[in-house]
């Protein structure tokens, strides 16, 4: 061999043993024998980007692997802005992990794939006896039961101080529409033609689906906008009522900042510059350090009923998974009495067992009213295209708020949408 | 024929260049076959894509929202595209000088090219803040009309645009004033001979020479403002009322959050042609302009 081809050989040699390091060193792509064979490893999903979500399951996770020793949980969280894409591309390449935590809107959508594995309701394990029937309803489709749902939920929110200043009874909350404006009204603080405070915080760019839901909900003995399986309710006389309602609060009574539930710099009402507001029941403690002793809270002012919009994670397993017994254990166990207290303490979702009724009612003054609310609970159902129904609601909202068109156009057009998205 | 030697030569040629074309299938000519191949099926992650025809152009083709985010694209482009080339001339001609503290400048016209665009879109965010934003304090304390701008459905697209021009000029100015660099001295030594002036100098030499850059610089910036995302992912959600939802915003939301992936895939390859159409003008008048130039 020539002496100047050499280098090139040498070249050649090394680039293809970088190539087979590099190759050898993707974690898992060879390591499928170095497993030890009598434990069991769960893959374990979870949406959420706080801290104090990892630090909670961590620790719920750590005491399941003490007490079964053959089984470990491979957790993964992952923020919700990305929680969505990560799922689907997972099912996609069949890496669906065995256990997930879904929001409401991957759920409705991904029950009718037949991808969840069913939970015997009778399961001792499960103790669902003592769970209301919302919550076994919320995680089934087509009469069987396929998730677990840990609750949040919105309920009526107000700044004492805020009341004070406007001459209200801090003690007594807006009872009806009628007096919400009201209230609004003489809430908002104007510096020349600006709002420089919203009398009520009425989050309806983007997200709008979820205060229109709210409303509705207040006012429609059924609360739904589509039936299980995505065919829509409306239009009906309460949906064009509600939406007009809220469109009037912006447009004429003027005491509404346009604002975005997922601001990143906070919602108005956190900002101190909204006087009342739904928040996320989560989002409660926090409020409450930020104002001390400066907040009431009470149920929604409904017309026609009183219904809280009650959302949350629901916990499900995947058919896909190559340990069903071991996944279905884990399942009851997040869904116990103990761990469902740790994520109480550690997430603020909301106990759903009779038996931590009295405890969790004791534990913070604002539990009195989120316990109220989560007798009173309602959400979506089921639909194949829940992403699309969502956005197009959120659309038709916006064209009413911004004035594009009327509220009874805009439900017409929402209804139509969502006729044709789940075709 | 190819003697032993040559083939051996060869051989450990083509060797050296499987790296780059494995790396070059796998993660670009695949994805992009694949994506044209997901374009005509019906697709939702779960179940495996299924033939659907022309069914999700022809979506597009009736899809107010689509329409909407095609004319928002195009109107981010030509707002981005030709504002940060101007200022990015203008800045790469003020700053080819030999002067004191230039370097510093051209540093600091850059930084911004540098940033996230997450960082850049939170940044802009606060200034455009009703309540807090530097924005309106300025415009309070002249005592002028204040605005809540990013949820104004007239105004949000314009004010996205602008941190999109902060970010693209000082990566046009570089570029400039490479070329600017390039330009042989002798001509604007004939020029001061001539008697010719600043503006004389500036028209009749420096823009005629700086053509083929000028085109480079194009199709770079027009890359990029159609690929725009995470200004418009962070600063508004796309709204309000879709004002500010562009190509590949809809791409996303229709993929990742509706789970329509052969639509998205769809709206993608309309997103693809549009750029292939920007870059082979660019070459063709590119080509021209630098047989000009020469």
């Amino acid at each position: 061999m020539s002496m100047i081809h050499k280098p090139k050989y040498v070249a050649t040699v090394s680039l293809l043993l970088v190539l087979i390091f590099a190759l050898v060193s993707i974690p898992g792509l060879f390591a499928a024998g170095s497993r030890a064979e009598d434990v069991v490893e769960l893959e374990f999903w979870m949406p959420g980007q706080e801290p104090t979500i990892r630090e909670t399951m961590q620790r719920i996770i750590a005491d399941y692997e003490a007490a079964n020793p053959n089984v470990r949980i491979n957790y993964t969280q992952t923020p919700w802005g990305d929680y969505f894409a990560n799922l689907g591309a997972a099912i996609a390449g069949n890496l669906a992990p065995d256990v997930a935590g879904l929001g409401y809107g991957q759920f409705g959508m991904l029950v009718q794939d037949e991808l969840f594995q069913p939970i015997p309701k009778d399961d001792p394990r499960f103790q669902l006896d003592e769970v209301g029937d919302f919550f076994i309803q919320a995680g089934s489709f087509g009469g069987e039961l396929y998730a677990l749902l840990y609750p949040e939920n919105r309920p009526l929110v107000w700044r004492r101080d805020h009341f004070r200043e406007a001459g209200l009874d801090p003690d007594r909350p807006p009872q009806n529409w009628e007096e919400l404006r009201e209230y609004a009204r003489r809430l908002t603080v104007y510096s020349g033609n600006d709002i420089v405070r919203a009398g009520i915080e009425i989050p309806f760019l983007n997200f709008g689906t979820q205060i229109f839901k709210s409303f509705y909900a207040m006012n429609h003995p059924d609360g739904h906008f589509w039936e299980e399986g995505g065919e829509p309710i409306i239009p009906n006389a309460e949906a064009i009522e509600t939406l007009e309602y809220l469109v009037s609060l912006f447009q004429e009574d003027r005491v509404v900042f346009a604002t975005d539930m997922q601001d990143v710099t906070g919602t108005a009402f956190m900002q101190g510059i909204a006087s009342m507001a739904f928040p996320q029941s989560q989002s409660l403690p926090v409020l409450v350090q930020q104002n001390p002793g400066n907040l009431g809270f009470a149920m929604p002012p409904g017309e026609v009923d009183n219904k809280v919009l009650t959302l949350g994670t629901f916990f499900s397993m995947f058919r896909s998974s190559n340990h069903p017994e071991e996944a279905l254990d884990f399942l009851a166990y997040l869904y116990s009495p103990e761990v469902m207290w740790q994520m109480y303490e550690g997430i603020l979702f909301i106990p759903t067992r009779d038996s931590l009724r009295e405890r969790f009612l004791a534990d913070q003054d604002f539990n009195a009213v989120l316990a109220q609310a989560i007798d009173n609970p309602i959400s979506y159902l089921p639909n194949p295209a829940f992403g699309e129904a969502n956005s197009i609601v959120a659309q038709e909202v916006e064209e009413a708020f911004f004035g594009n068109k009327t509220a009874e156009q805009a439900v017409n057009d929402m209804a139509r949408r969502l006729r044709e998205a789940i075709r | 024929m190819f003697s032993k030697r040559q083939l051996r030569y060869d051989y450990s040629g083509y060797l050296l260049l499987i790296p780059n074309y494995l790396i070059y299938t796998t993660f670009i000519l695949y994805p992009v076959l694949r994506v044209i191949y997901l374009s005509f099926a019906q697709y939702r992650f779960v179940t495996p894509p299924t033939f659907a025809g022309l069914s999700n152009y022809l979506y597009l083709l009736e899809s107010d929202r689509f329409r909407q985010a095609l004319f928002n694209t195009m109107y981010y482009w030509i707002g981005t595209v030709l504002v940060s080339m101007a200022l990015g001339m203008l800045i790469a001609v003020v700053l080819n000088r030999p002067k004191r503290g230039v370097s510093l400048f051209r540093s600091i016209y850059y930084l911004p090219n540098l940033l996230s665009l997450v960082v850049v879109g939170i940044a802009w965010l606060w200034i455009y803040n009703p309540q807090i934003g530097i924005l309106n304090s300025f415009l309070r304390s002249v005592g002028w009309r204040t605005s809540d701008w990013l949820r104004d459905p007239d105004l949000a697209m314009t004010l996205v645009i602008i941190p999109g021009i902060w970010t693209l000029t000082g990566f046009n100015m570089i570029i400039y004033l490479a070329g600017l660099q390039g330009i042989d001295q002798s001509y604007y030594e004939v020029a001061d001979i001539e008697g010719a002036g600043s503006i004389r100098k500036l028209f009749s030499i420096t823009l005629p020479l700086l053509r083929p850059i000028s085109f480079f610089v194009f199709v770079m910036s027009s890359i990029r403002s159609f690929q725009v995302f995470e200004l418009i992912y962070i600063m508004t959600g796309g709204g309000p009322r879709g004002t500010t939802t562009t190509l590949t915003f809809e791409v996303y939301q229709m993929g990742f959050m509706h789970y329509q992936m052969g639509r998205a895939a769809a709206a993608s390859v309309v997103l693809m042609f549009i750029v292939l159409i920007v870059t082979v003008t660019n070459f063709w008048y590119g080509r021209e302009g630098f047989n000009d130039a020469r």
